[in-house]
């Protein structure tokens, strides 16, 4: 049941606005010429649920920022706009940073949909753009410089880690559920290609739409494939409601979700029992000091209690990550020089990922987490569990 | 074809349930069709302002559900008859063009749905299944309680709906407002209070379909429309101010939506909707069950 996003972005339109204020009465007063960085993220859509929490980090973030004295003396501007998870609308957002308030830097969010036409936009308009969300392998550079950036690790990093978990729980039938937006096309593309490396076939898959209501017809197909493990790769409805179907069929096969994110969502929405015994692949260590320091500055920030998965800290990541490409840029009015300074960043920890804090970008590629850093959690009454 | 037949039953029991769904919305536009002549394109929010009540009352108050959702769906007649009175009303008061009071409803919807995102963060609003998770074991076949408690509410709905049409006064009266206005006015009905009372059940009827489909998908704030538009189609593929053919033509969306999920592909399910409804337009515009149990003064013009 999906609908025009230009419909949706009635609401979100009300919000940016209303954001658009409460950002800017953060803004402490400088003397200096801020610099303009574009956020545009939706704040309505299918996925806005993680806008919720992500969009205050973002905000804590550069609030800091500016209190310390901002880059060089210089505060950072927010312009925030709503994407409604529309590609088309985000590109009109990006033209608009940088048209308009002469952005030379863009920091977005959700959907590898979007970030794909953002990507595009980038790579010709000379403006980077970093995103916190999105997974697709489409958004991975394989060769050369690029001015699109990320701090979520791709899909077919969790896709290998849950493929090589499957392998060793030894399963060699294997089925996939996912989203019909591009996360999900793109994630089985990946378990199709590399799956006959872990010794594994898929036997079936089924795909989503966003807002679907009942997938027990889904579930009794896949469950008629002979598949004794699933992957699933959908938001957190979505996934509320594929849960739902396989207890309606009376069907409860090994479940590796490849969104720990969207999995503690979905949780949050139904009853845990659901997702008893399913596991989940993630690029977020619950034990990392940095990580749990994320998580409790943006409890702090915001006042509420947030959940402690990837969310909050890949959007630290990567705002984090602009500012620093700022400063290390010596020249933030100098588009070029901040998506150079990108590169330049090797020795910067962060949050994500298991090991090692180094978190720099390599040329040919826009992140540098490897499978090493993906951790497995699995769902044991109500608490996602590591297992190391 | 053993395949074929053993996914039928389950795939008719969803195609039921979810075109319910729609049907239900689908009549509560006819009801305010009947009586006024005008759409009332805040339908899909009348079932959201539905679905947020009862989950407040839910999860902030800790409310039973059984007490929520009778609250909610006083909310959602409380809903239309505020619209009715600070809009419809007074802009047909003053003969404007019926585009007018149209666009006031959907003015009114938005507002709603960005009152309650204000509210609830655009958050889900997360409803527990109304009979647990469990399912419901019918000849060895597993079935969706909450999917056949839809189906059951609308069988029921219609029923108290068709009484009231045709054998209250009342009924007579909302008829006779929907086939003459002036004639009506003549007659000594109060029209005004027909078209309000029209608002106030079509607003009941949405609040009960968004509360039932809620623990479907959780609802957020802006999912309303995306209900009010399946409701719309359902009214289209029907029969345009036939109430029984709005449910009939949701029941044919959900069926089709779930031939489509079961035997093509779960990805060309919206695809299909809209298929069906351009096919309808073509060949039938009137909608495919236009005359079906049409009372004679039912306007549908």
């Amino acid at each position: 049941m999906k609908v025009s996003r230009y419909s949706k972005g009635r609401v979100g339109m009300m919000l940016t606005v209303f954001m658009s204020l409460l950002l800017s009465s953060f803004m402490p007063s400088f003397a200096a010429e801020p610099i303009n960085i574009g956020f545009t993220t939706d704040f309505s859509g299918p996925t806005a649920t993680l806008t919720m929490v992500e969009a205050p980090v973002v905000e804590m973030v550069v609030k800091e920022v500016n209190a310390a004295g901002g880059i060089n003396g210089r505060p950072i501007n927010l312009i925030v706009q709503d994407n409604a998870s529309d590609p088309a609308k985000a590109v009109g957002n990006a033209k608009m940073f940088k048209e308009k308030y002469n952005a030379k830097a863009i920091i977005a969010g959700v959907t590898s949909s979007v970030n794909i036409a953002l990507k595009a936009w980038a790579e010709k308009n000379h403006v980077s753009v970093i995103a916190f969300d999105p997974q697709s392998d489409k958004l991975w550079d394989k060769k050369g410089k690029s001015w699109f950036f990320r701090s979520a690790s791709p899909a077919s990093q969790l896709v290998e880690a849950s493929l090589a978990r499957l392998k060793k729980l030894g399963y060699t039938k294997v089925a996939f559920e996912g989203t019909t937006l591009a996360w999900g096309t793109d994630t089985l593309a990946t378990i199709k290609e590399k799956a006959h490396e872990y010794g594994i076939i898929v036997v079936g898959s089924t795909l989503a739409e966003p807002k679907t209501k009942d997938l027990s017809i889904q579930a009794k197909q896949l469950k008629e494939t002979g598949a004794q493990a699933l992957i699933c790769s959908d938001y957190e409805a979505e996934t509320v409601v594929f849960a739902r179907a396989l207890k309606a069929i009376g069907w409860k096969p090994f479940i590796i979700h490849t969104s720990a994110a969207n999995l503690n969502a979905s949780m949050s929405l139904s009853s845990p029992d659901m997702y008893e015994g399913w596991e989940t692949v993630t690029i977020a260590d619950s034990a990392k000091p940095l990580a749990q320091k994320v998580w409790s500055k943006a409890e702090a920030y915001t006042g509420k209690k947030i959940d402690h998965d990837e969310k909050a800290i890949r959007t630290y990541d990567a705002i984090s990550l602009l500012v620093e490409a700022l400063k290390k840029s010596g020249n933030p009015n100098d588009a070029t020089a901040i998506r150079d300074a990108y590169y330049k960043l090797d020795n910067y920890e962060r949050a994500l990922g298991q090991k090692g804090g180094k978190g720099g970008f390599a040329v040919g590629r826009n992140h540098l987490l490897t499978a090493e850093g993906v951790v497995i959690y699995a769902l044991k009454s109500g608490k996602m569990l590591a297992v190391r | 074809m053993d395949s074929f037949l053993s996914n039928l039953v389950p795939i008719i029991i969803v195609g039921l349930s979810l075109g319910s769904l729609f049907g239900l919305v689908g009549l509560a536009y006819t009801v305010i069709i009947n009586a006024t002549q005008l759409v009332n394109f805040g339908q899909g929010d009348f079932a959201m302002v539905g679905v947020a009540v009862c989950w407040a009352l839910i999860s902030k108050l800790g409310l039973p559900l059984w007490v929520a959702f009778p609250l909610a769906v006083v909310a959602g007649g409380a809903m239309g008859f505020i619209t009715n009175a600070i809009i419809v009303t007074p802009l047909l008061k003053k003969d404007v063009h019926p585009f007018y009071p149209i666009l006031g409803t959907m003015s009114v919807g938005t507002i709603a749905a960005g009152a309650v995102g204000i509210f609830t963060g655009f958050y889900w609003m997360p409803i527990e299944h109304f009979l647990g998770n469990e399912p419901l074991k019918l000849g060895g076949i597993p079935m969706d309680t909450q999917g056949l408690l839809i189906i059951g509410t609308t069988v029921a709905i219609v029923t108290v709906y068709w009484y009231l049409l045709h054998k209250t006064r009342l009924g007579l009266a909302l008829r006779a407002t929907g086939f003459n206005r002036e004639v009506s006015l003549l007659a000594g009905i109060q029209v005004g209070k027909m078209a309000s009372l029209s608002f106030v059940i079509s607003g009941m009827i949405a609040a009960i379909a968004g509360v039932l489909c809620a623990p479907f998908s959780a609802f957020t704030a802006t999912d309303g429309l995306i209900l009010g538009i399946n409701g719309f189609i359902a009214l289209i593929v029907g029969g345009w101010g036939n109430p029984y053919a709005a449910v009939l033509g949701g029941i044919l969306v959900g069926m089709i939506r779930a031939l489509i999920v079961g035997y093509v592909s779960s990805a060309h399910a919206e695809l299909a909707t809209f298929v069906v409804l351009m096919v309808v337009l073509t060949i039938k515009p009137q909608g495919l069950f236009a005359g079906f149990m049409m009372p004679k003064t039912m306007n549908t013009r």
